[in-house]
């Protein structure tokens, strides 16, 4: 239990840290951002009418806090970049499932292909196959997930036609057409990242295959398969927890390259075309975006540790 | 005995490593017997074969061990030649093991009940309840209080000595005919130690398994087996009764083992210790005769260390920021120490025997009272040339791997002295040669020698700044016997040589007898007796003192 | 045994030999190119590779080979700038840190847990698009993105390092804090940190790649691996060949340098 308040603590702390960084970050932009709004052509009456609409003329912790307020309630303002005012939350709701869909779809594709061929990988040490594995892996971790993605792009949608490069249904839609088509950016996130689990995985079974307690329960006359299921896997899942939270970070920040070369209109697109325009409502409420569902995933990783290792329990 | 009665029978069996294309033989054509019933030790320093044997009996070789020659004969039947199915089949119901080390050799994710209740169901067939019940029964049968609590608790949450009693179970719910126990109490305190071996006798007694009991340790053979073997460098050098090992050893080796094996004395009947502990004997007169040098001599010489109401802690770390507080580690120690004296310290793991070394040498400066080495007080000698220096238990960890030994002897003298490089080399070299290595080792890196190499590399490298008090924590603990020797009687040499002054840390009391002028004897953080050396063997005052010199004792 | 020895050393040497030819090819490309890797050239627009240009032109009719050697090259310099930065003040922070402990460290240390736990290319992002696009602020943004990954390995190593008895014992030989934990002590970390400087050159050259192929990075008309995939993007249907050169050579150096580094650390 006390560890529990422990974590709920530090998730608020990271939290309330990340908004501040968020915020400042984007503060101490150098320029006048009234006037890279409005255009150099805005008289003076008109920056100002702006300014006291953003609250620019407020200090700088009455801004943070009437910022923090309203992204609370989910109100991050007006995007600039759209001819039509257009809401910022308005605006992330409508990419963020695309985002998603993508994440959600590369990680299942992760943990299906990965853990597998991690187990088949240890199992098989120094053997053909095991070789085989690791020196694929330590190629497709080489490959950066865009290339990988043009690649894709070049042999499955414009030589086979297995899918219409560009091209987005979303899946509320047509949900087996829409399957199809993220399926192959999917790939290009997932492969990298499959690479990087299986070498991981291989060497944490590897690392407890070495340990007392396998010797302890061979000696009590349990079959090697037995002992892989029931004694080393759960003991070498634990710190692969920890790897699958960095990539789930890592995936997230995958999709923004890989919705750029399959044309997505996900979050990642946004973000890039946002940073391009200087967008920085949008641009903010992304990063703050990310970063607090980055926090809130390694604080789920750190209660799923305190529910699979009872040695973390106690302490 | 007749070939009927050995329910395991070793012959001619020959284990080989590999290792970079060469094959190294680390058991040589051993054969004997296990008979039905009885404990047979193995003895032997590290390396001699001991475990790789046992191992080979389960089938637990590592992959890169191979058998080279010999057969492993189990009731009539060759291990070796059974298919891993049936031998799998024999682990756990005929042969099981104990191991070493309790704590990394259960599953640290599930509960003792489970790891010890899963050995049950791989060897027979029962309803769930009974599972529960047959196991909560073994767990009793172990002297575990409160089996039902035990039962759900996971292995970190016991202690070591109630862990090793779980994996007694473990190793016995299935009434095996044979049990291995493989240094069962190397890693427990004395007092724990004896208890497992009472209860491993016991279970021998009340069930009639054979056991066979591997030990480093003459003391712990000798206080449970009826035979016993003393291998070395693979081979069997010596084999009998434990009675007749003792009182007729028949090689040096065994003899060196033995004089490792301290005795207890008593006032009382002198006579029976005699005959068997001719090595003490010799060491505890050259004691004498250096107490009355001393005596002589101490009139004229200073105290060299006072000690008064030292009171050590050990800072505690709060949960988020700061600290919550300070846990008091040693309590109102005195000591007085004069020059050419060694002290020993003895004590439990825990005791702070270590904590007080730290705060003699500066290391901890959370302290209270009084600490003046040569009328200086601690606190304020931040750097000087007669400040005291340390040796520490494993020098593989105090010397700094990745630099030579040539560079680790000379750094203290660039730091305390104003010596140019030539002179620096010279001391450097003369220092190597006092602790009998050359000059040849002083362009090795330390991982490229020896481990009594590496003992005299750290005495040397304590030695070059002519400091006038040294301490010494468990500084052979880790060696073997033979070694432990030779490294004795140089830090004997050095001492008379330089007119040394010894805090000698240890929890091996034979090695205190022999080094030590007094000795104090610590438990938790409090000096509970300070005496003579030969007073306090043989009349201990303190009921601490008496179960700590019964415990590490073998009795006659 | 033996045969892990030899996959091993396999690897290593595969590694070995990968990295010396890509490393040839950009160091060729420093002095040498076959053509001037900005010069356009309307008549050759995306031509396929052929004798006179190997790897075929780009749509402006620059020979991509050249714009390989040198792209690399940009690429390469760019990658050792960022681990520099990161490496230096990192071990400098992590050594700081692990030896003394305390608040500081505390604070610090909560406040690398959060940097290291984001995608260093999203910080690099919200870098950019703070100070704006560009090749020295990409190689500021990640240089000091990197620091905190160097800063948290140094650390750990000298915690462990710090409790050994060789530090003790430098103690009571009246060796100074400096000096043990920059004579004594990081000599020992080196067993982990050059295996690191490795993947942190593989992580560098692949952020860099990223970054530039959103735009944010290298600036048009400079080369560079990433640079040039954004560019080659919109001709991967006719003329594939521009975006496979260079994410080959993407590719082959960071292969060869973790086959290094994973035989180094096997070791």
């Amino acid at each position: 239990m006390k560890y529990t308040i422990k974590k709920c603590i530090t998730l608020f702390i990271s939290l309330f840290f990340a908004s501040i960084l968020t915020f400042t970050a984007f503060h101490i932009i150098p320029g006048d951002s009234a006037l890279s709004a409005l255009g150099m052509d805005a008289t003076e009456e008109q920056l100002e009418e702006y300014r006291e609409i953003m609250g620019l003329n407020k200090s700088f912790p009455e801004r943070y806090a009437d910022w923090l307020k309203n992204a609370l309630k989910g109100d991050f303002g007006y995007s600039s970049q759209y001819q039509m005012r257009m809401r910022v939350s308005t605006l992330i709701k409508e990419r963020l499932i695309v985002t998603l869909w993508l994440a959600v779809l590369s990680f299942m594709l992760i943990v299906l292909v990965s853990i597998p061929l991690g187990i088949l990988s240890a199992r098989k040490k120094n053997g053909i196959l095991d070789s085989l594995i690791s020196l694929v892996t330590q190629v497709f971790m080489s490959i950066p997930s865009f290339f990988l993605g043009m690649l894709i792009t070049l042999i499955f949608g414009v030589i086979l036609k297995w899918f219409t490069p560009g091209r987005y249904v979303s899946p509320g839609e047509n949900f087996g057409l829409s399957l199809r088509f993220m399926v192959f950016p999917a790939i290009a996130v997932a492969i990298p990242k499959i690479a990087m689990m299986v070498k991981f995985l291989r060497s944490s079974l590897l690392g407890e295959m070495e340990l007392d307690y396998v010797r302890t329960a061979k000696s009590k006359g349990m079959k090697n398969i037995s002992i892989l299921f029931k004694h080393i896997l759960k003991n070498a899942l634990i710190p692969v927890i920890t790897f699958l939270a960095m990539m789930l970070a890592d995936i997230l920040a995958g999709t923004i390259l890989v919705e750029q070369v399959f044309n997505l209109p996900g979050l990642g697109r946004l973000l890039v075309s946002s940073i391009a325009n200087r967008d920085y409502a949008v641009v903010q409420a992304i990063i703050l975006y990310i970063v607090s569902v980055v926090i809130i995933i390694n604080f789920l990783v750190d209660l799923i540790y305190q529910w699979i290792d009872p040695r973390v329990r106690r302490n | 005995m007749s070939k009927e009665e050995a329910i395991l029978s070793i012959e001619d069996l020959t284990i080989g490593f590999a290792k970079q294309r060469k094959m190294n033989t680390v058991v040589d054509h051993i054969s004997f017997d296990v008979k039905k019933g009885e404990i047979l030790g193995i003895v032997g320093e590290s390396g001699s074969g001991k475990s790789m044997t046992a191992l080979s009996v389960m089938g637990l070789l590592p992959a890169s061990a191979k058998i080279l020659s010999g057969g492993i004969h189990f009731f009539g039947t060759n291990l070796l030649n059974l298919e891993e199915k049936e031998l799998r089949q024999l682990r756990g119901t005929g042969i099981s093991m104990v191991f070493q080390d309790s704590m990394t050799s259960f599953n640290p994710l599930l509960t003792i009940g489970a790891q010890v209740e899963e050995m049950l169901r791989l060897h027979s067939k029962h309803t769930k309840e009974e599972y529960r019940a047959l196991t909560l029964e073994a767990l009793t049968e172990v002297g575990l209080p409160n089996p039902s609590e035990i039962y759900n608790r996971y292995p970190h949450e016991l202690s070591g000595g109630m862990r090793q009693r779980a994996m007694i179970a473990m190793a016995m719910i299935t009434s095996p005919k044979l049990v291995i126990a493989d240094e069962p109490t190397t890693a427990l305190d004395v007092t724990t130690q004896n208890k497992i071996l009472q209860l491993l006798k016991k279970m021998n007694e009340k069930h009639g398994m054979s056991i066979i009991l591997i030990s480093h340790d003459l003391r712990v053979i000798q206080s449970i087996c009826g035979r016993a073997i003393v291998m070395k460098d693979g081979r069997i050098v010596e084999s009998g009764t434990v009675t007749e090992l003792f009182a007729h050893p028949g090689t040096e080796y065994t003899k060196q083992l033995m004089a490792a094996v301290p005795v207890l004395f008593s006032r009382s009947d002198p006579g029976q210790n005699e005959a068997s502990i001719m090595g003490l004997k010799e060491n505890a007169n050259t004691n004498t005769e250096k107490k009355d040098n001393n005596a002589d001599q101490s009139k004229r010489q200073e105290e060299i260390l006072v000690i008064r109401n030292l009171n050590v802690f050990y800072p505690e770390k709060g949960i988020v920021f700061g600290k919550k507080g300070r846990k008091q580690v040693i309590r109102d120690v005195n000591i007085s120490l004069k020059q050419g004296e060694t002290l020993g310290i003895v004590g439990e793991s825990g005791s702070g025997k270590s904590t007080l070394a730290k705060a003699i040498v500066g290391l901890n400066r959370e302290i209270e009272g009084v600490i003046k080495i040569n009328d200086v007080a601690v606190k304020d000698s931040e750097i000087s040339v007669s400040r005291p220096q340390m040796v520490f238990q494993d020098p593989y960890g105090s010397l700094n791997p990745t630099k030579k030994i040539g560079w680790i002897l000379e750094e203290p003298l660039k730091l305390q002295t104003n010596l140019g490089k030539k002179e620096r080399m010279a001391k450097v070299n003369e220092i190597i040669h006092q602790v009998g290595l050359t000059s040849e080792h002083l362009e090795r890196y330390p991982f490229q020698l020896s481990g009594g190499q590496r003992h005299r590399v750290a005495i040397a490298a304590a030695l070059i700044v002519n400091p006038k008090l040294v301490i010494l924590d468990e500084p052979v603990s880790s060696l073997d016997v033979t070694i432990q020797a030779q490294i004795l009687g140089l830090l004997k040499d050095l001492q008379k040589k330089y007119n040394l002054t010894y805090i000698f840390i240890s929890h091996d009391l034979n090695v205190v007898f022999q080094m030590c002028n007094r000795v104090c004897v610590i438990y938790k953080g409090e000096i509970v007796e300070m005496k003579e050396v030969r007073e306090l063997f043989f009349s201990p005052q303190n009921e601490y003192t008496k179960e700590l010199l019964k415990s590490a004792m073998a009795t006659v | 045994m033996k045969i892990k020895g030899k996959t091993c050393s396999f690897n290593y040497i595969l590694g070995l030999v990968i990295t010396s030819l890509v490393i040839l090819i950009v160091l060729i490309g420093f002095f040498y190119t076959p053509y001037d890797p900005n010069k356009m050239n309307a008549a050759l627009k995306n031509s396929p590779p052929s004798l006179s240009h190997l790897l075929g032109t780009d749509n402006f009719g620059r020979d991509i080979l050249s714009r390989v050697m040198k792209g690399a090259g940009t690429t390469y310099i760019i990658a050792v700038a960022i681990v520099f930065i990161g490496a230096l003040f990192g071990t400098i922070a992590g050594a700081l840190t692990g030896y003394f402990g305390g608040w500081f460290d505390e604070v610090l240390m909560r406040f690398n847990d959060v940097l290291t736990s984001f995608p260093s290319i999203l910080l690099a992002l919200v870098f950019v698009s703070v100070f704006g696009p560009g090749t020295y602020n990409i190689v500021y943004a990640l240089g000091i993105i990197f620091i905190p990954s160097y800063a948290r390995m140094v650390r750990s190593e000298f915690i462990v390092l710090k409790e050994r008895d060789f530090v003790k014992n430098a103690k009571l030989m009246g060796a100074g804090n400096f000096r043990i934990m920059f004579v004594h002590i990081l000599p020992n970390t080196k067993r982990v940190l050059i295996p690191s400087l490795l993947i942190g050159f593989n992580n560098a050259v692949l952020a860099e790649a990223g970054l530039s192929y959103l735009g944010l990075g290298v600036q048009p008309p400079q080369a560079s691996l990433g640079r040039m995939l954004s560019e080659a993007q919109s001709y991967m249907l006719d003329s594939p060949w521009c975006a496979i050169a260079p994410g080959l050579m993407i590719i082959l150096t960071v292969l060869g340098f973790s086959l290094i580094s994973g035989g180094l650390e096997n070791e």
